[in-house]
């Protein structure tokens, strides 16, 4: 044992005397993944989210499409989202080409007025191939305000419809006009309230470890028998299951029993 | 930053640490191919002592590469490691499988030159299974599969355990794999080296 440990000593001595090279490839581990931090992670989970640019053709400019206009101005997506508004699409690609913005939306002409008499509309969207996460967060928006728009036309339609010519027309609405669409717009929402008020699916954002499916979302948790769009939609078990497919199953078991419909929908308790 | 860094730091520490415990051993091969080991053989040394002496070394380099990487990562990235004395397992641990495994390829090799070609294409290939070159989960599975075989990963397991406080039996199994790997590596590469060293002392 003495015998080794006068080797090592000897062999540690003539370490000591020259570190550097290996000082310099005890580095790289470290500067390496600085890179490759700094590179893709930036500031990881703690930093700020990014501010989504996003250029959009109005040619529209109506009723619903103004309503637009002023979202992003209003709470959090002030922060996170930034609307250019641009005159026409030539103005709009060359955003995209300086990657000013992650993608164009064209909202298409007489669209409010489609969506009030229930016609079908098509939103226009260009993603910036140079970025690669930003233009997907737009489109799973633009899908979010089809579906938002579409939900709204066929609930609201009616209301809207006449707050829209009320708006149009010259003259000063009468008190018996503006009451009468304010009671028939409540009236609507009311059907509404077992949905929205409060609302049944709930967006948190908690951290990754401190992450637990809630107890409605567990196949294990849910009685025999249940439907199978609650199922579909557990974040432990839905690999695989797109959202059109969860709808799907909703729409089966709606069918199959209305009752079923509104734990279908709740992903929160 | 020091959330990304925990993914990809303890990966990316243990393949280039890998590199430092290379020398004892290749000086063992040098020694011998430039006659200087017939030299030291002739004192009163015997083959395995001097082979535990190198293997002594690359341990102890090894340990303390580690540990200056996590101090260092701790104090410029404010990296916490978690509890000191399961983080002194998981170092022990680590050191012992490096040493062990390159105790194997050495042992292996018969000149420096082959040592050169294996050393690098075994760290290599246990370094992207193992996910110290590319994130593991995004491996295909059946890569994952094998990867999951790797002190590599073992490493990356043991200390990510560690660092965010999981219970005991998460890091238990990864380090019993690695020191398990450490005690197999030097047994045999000890048998290996001292048998060629025997063999050349014959010639």
């Amino acid at each position: 044992m003495k015998t080794i440990l006068r080797l090592l000593h000897n062999d540690l001595k003539r370490d000591w005397k020259r570190p550097w090279a290996m000082l310099l490839l005890a580095m790289m581990p470290l500067a390496l993944s600085v890179l490759i931090a700094s590179v893709f992670g930036g500031q990881g989970g703690s930093g700020p989210i990014p501010t989504v640019h996003v250029a959009i053709l109005d040619q529209d400019k109506d009723l619903l499409t103004g309503l637009l206009r002023s979202l992003p101005t209003q709470g959090d997506a002030a922060k996170n989202l930034r609307l250019h508004f641009v005159e026409n699409r030539e103005e709009g690609f060359r955003l995209v080409e300086k990657s000013q913005v992650s993608a164009l939306v064209v909202l298409p002409t007489n669209m409010t007025v489609n969506l009030l008499k229930g016609q079908t509309n098509a939103i226009e969207l260009y993603e910036n191939p140079a970025q690669q996460v930003l233009p997907k967060v737009v489109r799973q928006g633009v899908s979010l305000l089809a579906l938002g728009l579409s939900a709204t036309a066929e609930s609201l339609g009616e209301p809207l419809r006449d707050i829209r010519d009320m708006i149009r027309s010259n003259g000063f609405p009468a008190s018996a006009t503006v009451g009468g669409l304010a009671s028939s717009s409540v009236e609507k929402l009311g059907h509404l309230r077992s949905y929205v008020f409060p609302p049944l699916i709930k967006f948190e954002t908690v951290p990754a470890a401190d992450f637990q499916p809630f107890s409605t979302n567990m196949p294990a948790a849910l009685p025999a028998g249940s439907n199978k769009a609650a199922q579909a939609s557990s974040p432990a078990s839905s690999g695989g299951v797109s959202p059109p497919e969860i709808a799907a199953l909703a729409r089966q078991d709606a069918l199959a029993n209305p009752q079923a419909r509104t734990p279908a929908l709740r992903f929160s308790p | 930053m020091s959330d990304i860094l925990l993914s990809l730091l303890p990966g990316a520490m243990y393949f280039w640490v890998l590199f430092i415990g290379q020398w004892p051993l290749q000086e063992v091969l040098q020694d011998k191919e430039t006659r200087v080991l017939p030299r030291i053989l002739s004192c009163p040394v015997t083959p395995v002592q001097y082979v535990l002496a190198k293997l002594l070394r690359c341990f102890v380099l090894c340990s303390l590469a580690v540990i200056l990487l996590l101090v260092v990562s701790a104090l410029l990235f404010g990296m916490k490691w978690g509890n000191p004395l399961k983080l002194a397992a998981v170092v022990v641990a680590w050191a012992a499988s490096m040493t062990g495994l390159l105790a194997m390829i050495f042992g292996l090799s018969r000149t420096k030159e082959q040592s050169n070609v294996l050393s690098p294409l075994v760290l290599l290939v246990l370094a992207m299974l193992g996910g110290s070159m590319f994130p593991y989960n995004s491996l295909p599975a059946f890569l994952q599969m094998i990867g999951l075989y790797t002190p590599n990963r073992w490493a990356v397991l043991g200390l990510t355990a560690v660092a965010r406080a999981k219970p005991l039996a998460e890091v238990v199994w990864p380090l019993v794999g690695l020191a398990a790997m450490g005690t197999l590596g030097c047994g045999l590469g000890l048998f290996l080296f001292t048998r060629q060293l025997a063999a050349g002392r014959r010639r």
